[in-house]
C-alpha cells in the first residue's frame, strides 16, 4: 500500500463577474492529478511558476480548497478536512517551505521554533522538550547552542536546517518540500540537499519534492512529474525523464537548462532552437486545442506521457 | 573573443566599502579586472562575494551617503578619445555615461520598472536624457526597440505599464530600457535569476543576439556557473571581496585551479544524477563585517590544508594564457577525504 | 469600473436598510419616548395616552418603523423634538458650516504634512526630521478635545488672536455678504486647525517613509542608471509614487475629520452638524440624531468608495473589483 495515494485531484477557484458576481468560470489550478508515493521515496515535481505544482502541495496538506477527487494516507481517506484533523495525518505530514526568511518567526528563539510542533501534540516536560530540540539540532548538523538564538542569527541555509528539524520533530512520514533550496546560494544547497537525504535514511522519509530546478531534482528524485497547465504532461523515473524524455514540454524543460560545459554550447543552442521550434510549430501533436493536456498513457511499465 | 584585445573598462584597485554603524566595510576589497571590446564577461560567486556591490559601483549606483569607493575605474567608451575615471566624473558627465555609455539590467524587472510610468515613457526617458530624438521621433524609436527585444505587439506594449507584462516580457522591456542609447557596455545584474528556466534561455538568447548586433560588452554578473558556461568568454570568480580566478570560459571549467572554484563546480547537484553526496565547503560565507582581511580568505574554508600552502600577503599566478588565479594554494589543493 | 461603483451603491441600499433598523430598535430601547419633550408633571395621564395613540407611539415597533422609513423615503424626516422644525431644516441650517470647517481642516493638513512629510524624508536623520518626528508624537498623543481646549486657551483667550466660540459674529451675519463670509472662515480657523493636527501625523509618516523607501528603491536606482538628473529622479519617481498612498488615505482623512468635528464643534461652540448631534443625544431629540447617524454612515461609505476610485485612476496597478 502506497504512504500517500492522490487520485484525481481537482483545485479549481471560481472567476466571478458581473454586477452581482456570479460565477463566470474556473481558474483550474489543478486539475485531475493522479499519483502515489511509497515510504521512503521521493517524488519530485517539477514546473514552471505557475504549473500548479505548489498548490498541489498545499492541497496534500489541506491549504488550498480540494474542489474534487480524493487523498489517502496509509490507506486512509483524508480528503475531507475534518477526518484529516481526527487522524495522526497532521503529525505525519509536514512541510518545508521555499523562503527561509519568512517561514520561522523572527521573535522566537530557535527552540521555541523547533519545540512548536511538539507542544502541539506531545506532553512534554522542559527537560525532555530540551532533550529532543537538541537530538533535531544535531541531526540536521547544529549544535545545542542554536536553540537559545534567533533566526537572524543565522545564515540562509542553517534556517533551512531549523525549517528541517521543525518538521522532523513529530516523526513524520512524509515531508512535502516547497522549493526547499531554491533561495540558497551553491554550496550551502548542497548541505542542505545532503542533510535531506541523509534524515530520509535514517528516518525513513518520504519526500514530495517541488522544484523547477532540473538539476536538484534529479539529484534528489527516483520519480518525477512534470507539471504543465495544470497537469502532469509525464511521469516516470529519473531515467525515463533524462534519459528518454518524450512529452515536447518535458523536451523543452529539459534543452532549456544551461550546460556547465561551455564547449557543449553551440550544440545546445542548436538542440534548445529546434525544441523551441516543434513546441511552438508542433502544439495540435501534443496539446488538446494547442493549450488543453491530454491524460498520461503508459508507454512503458513506469514511464507515462500525455499524449493524444 | 576577439584578435586584438582592447581594453573598454578597467577597473584598478577597486574598493566599495558599505557603512554599518559608523564604521566602513569593504565590499568589494581590491579588485582588478578588464573587460575587452565585444566580449561577455562574466563574474560568479555566491551571495557576499561582492559581485552585485561591484556591478552598482560601476556607475556608481550606491547611496554616497554610506558608501565609500577607492580606486579607479577607467572606462574607454565611444567618442571621448582618453579614458574617463568614472569614480571622479562630475554629475552631468557621470550622467551621460549612465545609461548613455553603459546600460543596465537588473535582476526583478517588475522592481526595477517604475509601476506608474508606462513602458513607451520608461524607454523614451533614456532617449530624452541621451538622443537629440524629437518626441514623435522618440515613440518611433522605443516601438523599434521593443520590436527589437521581441515583443509581438509593440504598440500594445508600448501603453502598458509593467504590471501588465509577465516576467519575461518585463525582463525584454528592461534590456529595451539599457539598450535604448546603444551604450558600448551593458552591464547586467543576475538577468534571468527570477525567471523560469524556458523564460531564462529565450533571454539568454535574446541578450546574445542583441550583443552580436550591437557589438558592445557585456558584463554579467551572476552566481549561476550554468549561464556562465553559456554566456562567457572570460570569467572572473570572486570571493568576499577579491577575484579569486580569471580565465577564459573554456578554461575555466576544463582546468579550473582556485581551490573555491574547484569547490564550487564540485557541488552542483545533477550533473552526475544520483545516489552521490554532493560536495560541501566547510563553514559559511561570512557577512560583511565578518570578512577575513588578510591572508588567504579562503583557506577559513579548507582547514585540513597545511598553512603554508597559502602566502601571507596572496598574490595573482599566471596559470595559462589569460589565466590568473589568487594565492598558491591552488598548487596543493586536494579536497578533504 | 462602472460595474464596480455600482454594485457598491447597490450594497450601500441593504446597509443603510439595516443600519436604520438598529438606529430605529436602539432609539425604542432607551428610558421615556418622543413625548418626554411635552409632558410636563401636571399632564393627565389619559391626555399622554391619546397623544401616543395620535402619534402611533402604541402600535407594535415594526409599524412604527415602517411609518418612519416611508416617510424618510419620500424626504420627511421628522421633526426636531427641541427645535420644533423639521429635521431636514434645523440640519440644513448647520451642514454649510460643518462643510466649511471640514474643508478648512483638510486643506489645513495636507498644507502642514505634505512639506513637513518631504522634509523631514529628505533631510533624515538631522534635527528637522527629529523636530518633525516630536511634532507627530505630540500630535498623536494630545487627546483633540485636549488640543481644542488649549488652543482656546492660548489663541484665543490670551492672544485674542481668533474667537474663542461661534461659527460667524451675528452682525456679519446679518450683514451677509463677503463680510458674513469671513466672518465664517475667521471663525472656523482655529478649530480647523485643531482639527488638522491629528490628521497630520498619518500623512507626515507616510510620505516620510515612503519617501525614504522609494529613494533606494530598485526602479529609482534604474532611473538612476538611465542617467535621469537627480532632481528629476526624485520629482519624477520618488515623489510621485510617494504621494500615492498620501492620496489613497484622503477618504480616511474625511472620516477622522468628521468624526473629529463631533467633538471639535462642542469644544469649540461652533454651530454644525457635531454639536447639533452631542445636543440631540443629550435632549433624547431622535429624529435629529437617527438623521445624522444615517448622514455619517452615508459619509463614510461615500468617501471609501470615492478614495477606491481615486486610487484606481492613479495607480495603475489597482483596478477594484
Amino acid at each position: 500500500m502506497p504512504l500517500l495515494e492522490v487520485k484525481n485531484l481537482r483545485v479549481w477557484y471560481p472567476i466571478r463577474g458581473g454586477i452581482l458576481g456570479r460565477r463566470i468560470g474556473w481558474v483550474k489550478a489543478v486539475d485531475d492529478v493522479t499519483f502515489s508515493i511509497e515510504a521512503g521515496q521521493t517524488l519530485g515535481l517539477v514546473g514552471e511558476s505557475g504549473s500548479g505544482k505548489s498548490t498541489t502541495g498545499k492541497a496534500i496538506l489541506g491549504l488550498a480548497h480540494i474542489s474534487a477527487g480524493q487523498i489517502l494516507f496509509e490507506g486512509n481517506d483524508i480528503t475531507d478536512s475534518a477526518r484529516r484533523n481526527r487522524s495522526p495525518y497532521r503529525k505525519s505530514v509536514q512541510m518545508v517551505f521555499q523562503d527561509v526568511y519568512s517561514s520561522l518567526n523572527p521573535r522566537k528563539r530557535v527552540l521555541d521554533i523547533i519545540a512548536e510542533p511538539l507542544r502541539n501534540f506531545e506532553k512534554l516536560t522542559k527537560a525532555e522538550e530540551k532533550k529532543r530540540v537538541d537530538e533535531l539540532l544535531s541531526i540536521v548538523g547544529l549544535t545545542s547552542d542554536a536553540a537559545v538564538k534567533y533566526p537572524f542569527e543565522f545564515s540562509g541555509g542553517q534556517r533551512q536546517r531549523i525549517g528541517v528539524a521543525r518538521a522532523i520533530a513529530l516523526k513524520p512520514r512524509l515531508i512535502i518540500a516547497d522549493e526547499p533550496v531554491s533561495a540558497l546560494d551553491l554550496s550551502v544547497q548542497a548541505q542542505v540537499l545532503n542533510y535531506l537525504k541523509d534524515i530520509q535514511k535514517e528516518l525513513g522519509l518520504a519526500y514530495l519534492f517541488i522544484s523547477h530546478d532540473l538539476g536538484v531534482v534529479r539529484h534528489m528524485c527516483e520519480h518525477l512529474a512534470i507539471m504543465h497547465n495544470s497537469r502532469f504532461v509525464e511521469f516516470g523515473t529519473r531515467e525515463d525523464i533524462y534519459s528518454s524524455p518524450t512529452h515536447i514540454y518535458t523536451r523543452r524543460l529539459i534543452a532549456a537548462i544551461p550546460d556547465i560545459d561551455p564547449l557543449k554550447r553551440d550544440e545546445n543552442n542548436r538542440r534548445r532552437i529546434e525544441v523551441a521550434k516543434e513546441y511552438t510549430d508542433r502544439r495540435e501533436d501534443y496539446y488538446l486545442d494547442s493549450t488543453g493536456v491530454y491524460d498520461l498513457k503508459k508507454i512503458s511499465a513506469t514511464h507515462m506521457v500525455a499524449l493524444p | 573573443m576577439p584578435k586584438v584585445s582592447e581594453a573598454l573598462l578597467e577597473i584598478k584597485n577597486l574598493h566599495t566599502s558599505f557603512r554599518i554603524e559608523g564604521q566602513y566595510y569593504a565590499a568589494v576589497d581590491g579588485v582588478d579586472l578588464t573587460v575587452f571590446k565585444d566580449e561577455v564577461f562574466a563574474v560568479v560567486g555566491e551571495s557576499g562575494c561582492g559581485k552585485t556591490a561591484m556591478a552598482l559601483s560601476m556607475v556608481r549606483l550606491h547611496n554616497i551617503n554610506y558608501t565609500r569607493m577607492d580606486g579607479e575605474i577607467l572606462f574607454h567608451g565611444s567618442g571621448s578619445g582618453r579614458p574617463q575615471d568614472i569614480l571622479k566624473l562630475k554629475g552631468a558627465e557621470l550622467n551621460k555615461v549612465r545609461g548613455g555609455h553603459i546600460g543596465m539590467i537588473f535582476q526583478d524587472p517588475l522592481s526595477a520598472l517604475n509601476p506608474l510610468h508606462r513602458i513607451g515613457q520608461q524607454i523614451e526617458e533614456t532617449l530624452v536624457y541621451h538622443t537629440d530624438l524629437d518626441k514623435e521621433r522618440r515613440k518611433a524609436r522605443a516601438m523599434e526597440l521593443l520590436e527589437n527585444v521581441g515583443m509581438t505587439d509593440p504598440a500594445l506594449t508600448y501603453t502598458q505599464f509593467p504590471h501588465e507584462l509577465s516576467g519575461g516580457m518585463r525582463q525584454r522591456a528592461m534590456i529595451a530600457i539599457a539598450i535604448s542609447a546603444k551604450p558600448d557596455l551593458l552591464i547586467a545584474d543576475e538577468p534571468t535569476t527570477a525567471l523560469d528556466v524556458t523564460i531564462q534561455a529565450q533571454i539568454l538568447d535574446l541578450i546574445r543576439a542583441l550583443k552580436k548586433e550591437m557589438k558592445s560588452s557585456i558584463i554579467l554578473i551572476t552566481h549561476d556557473l550554468g549561464v556562465v558556461a553559456e554566456m562567457a568568454d572570460r570569467v572572473a570568480v570572486m570571493y568576499a571581496g577579491q577575484v579569486v580566478e580569471t580565465a577564459p570560459v573554456t578554461e575555466l571549467f576544463g582546468n579550473p585551479r582556485h581551490p573555491y572554484t574547484r569547490s564550487l563546480l564540485h557541488s552542483i547537484p545533477g550533473a552526475a544524477g544520483g545516489e552521490n553526496r554532493l560536495h560541501t565547503i566547510h563553514g559559511a560565507v561570512p557577512d560583511l563585517r565578518g570578512l577575513p582581511r588578510d591572508g588567504c580568505r579562503f583557506s577559513r574554508r579548507t582547514p585540513w590544508m597545511p598553512g603554508d600552502a597559502h602566502e601571507a600577503v596572496p598574490t595573482y599566478h599566471e596559470v595559462g594564457p589569460g589565466h590568473y588565479v589568487l594565492c598558491t594554494c591552488y598548487k596543493t589543493f586536494r579536497f578533504e577525504e | 469600473m462602472w460595474k464596480t461603483i455600482a454594485r457598491r451603491l447597490l450594497i450601500l441600499v441593504p446597509q443603510l436598510f439595516a443600519l436604520s433598523l438598529l438606529i430605529f430598535l436602539l432609539a425604542q430601547l432607551m428610558p421615556g419616548d418622543a413625548l418626554r419633550g411635552f409632558i410636563g408633571p401636571g399632564t393627565h395621564p389619559d391626555l399622554l395616552e391619546r397623544l401616543r395613540e395620535h402619534h402611533g407611539l402604541n402600535d407594535p415597533w415594526y409599524q412604527q418603523y415602517w411609518r418612519w422609513l416611508t416617510a424618510v423615503l419620500q424626504g420627511d424626516m421628522g421633526n426636531s423634538i427641541t427645535f420644533q422644525r423639521p429635521v431636514i431644516a434645523v440640519i440644513g441650517d448647520r451642514i454649510g458650516n460643518t462643510m466649511l470647517l471640514s474643508i478648512m481642516a483638510s486643506l489645513f493638513t495636507y498644507l502642514i504634512a505634505v512639506p513637513l512629510g518631504i522634509l523631514a524624508a529628505r533631510h533624515k536623520g538631522t534635527s528637522l526630521d527629529r523636530g518633525t518626528m516630536i511634532y507627530t508624537f505630540v500630535a498623536l498623543s494630545i487627546p483633540t478635545v485636549v488640543m481644542g481646549l488649549i488652543n482656546i486657551l492660548v489663541f484665543a483667550l490670551t492672544l485674542g488672536w481668533f474667537p474663542p466660540f461661534g461659527a460667524v459674529e451675528l452682525s456679519a451675519h446679518a450683514a451677509g455678504g463677503w463680510t458674513a463670509f469671513s466672518s465664517r472662515i475667521y471663525h472656523a480657523l482655529l478649530p480647523a486647525f485643531t482639527m488638522a493636527f491629528l490628521g497630520t501625523v498619518s500623512i507626515i509618516y507616510y510620505l516620510r517613509n515612503e519617501i525614504i523607501d522609494n529613494d533606494s528603491s530598485d526602479f529609482v536606482t534604474t532611473a538612476r542608471s538611465k542617467g535621469v538628473p537627480e532632481n528629476e529622479v526624485y520629482t519624477r519617481h520618488i515623489l510621485r509614487n510617494a504621494l500615492l498612498p498620501v492620496a489613497g488615505s484622503a477618504g480616511a482623512l474625511v472620516v477622522l475629520i468628521f468624526s473629529g468635528s463631533i467633538f471639535i464643534e462642542t469644544v469649540f461652540t461652533f454651530q454644525g452638524m457635531g454639536q447639533l448631534f452631542i445636543s440631540s443625544i443629550r435632549g433624547r431629540d431622535f429624529p435629529v440624531a437617527n438623521a445624522l447617524i444615517m448622514f455619517y454612515a452615508i459619509l463614510n461609505t461615500l468617501a471609501i468608495l470615492v478614495t477606491d476610485i481615486v486610487i484606481t485612476i492613479i495607480d495603475p496597478r489597482i483596478r477594484i473589483k
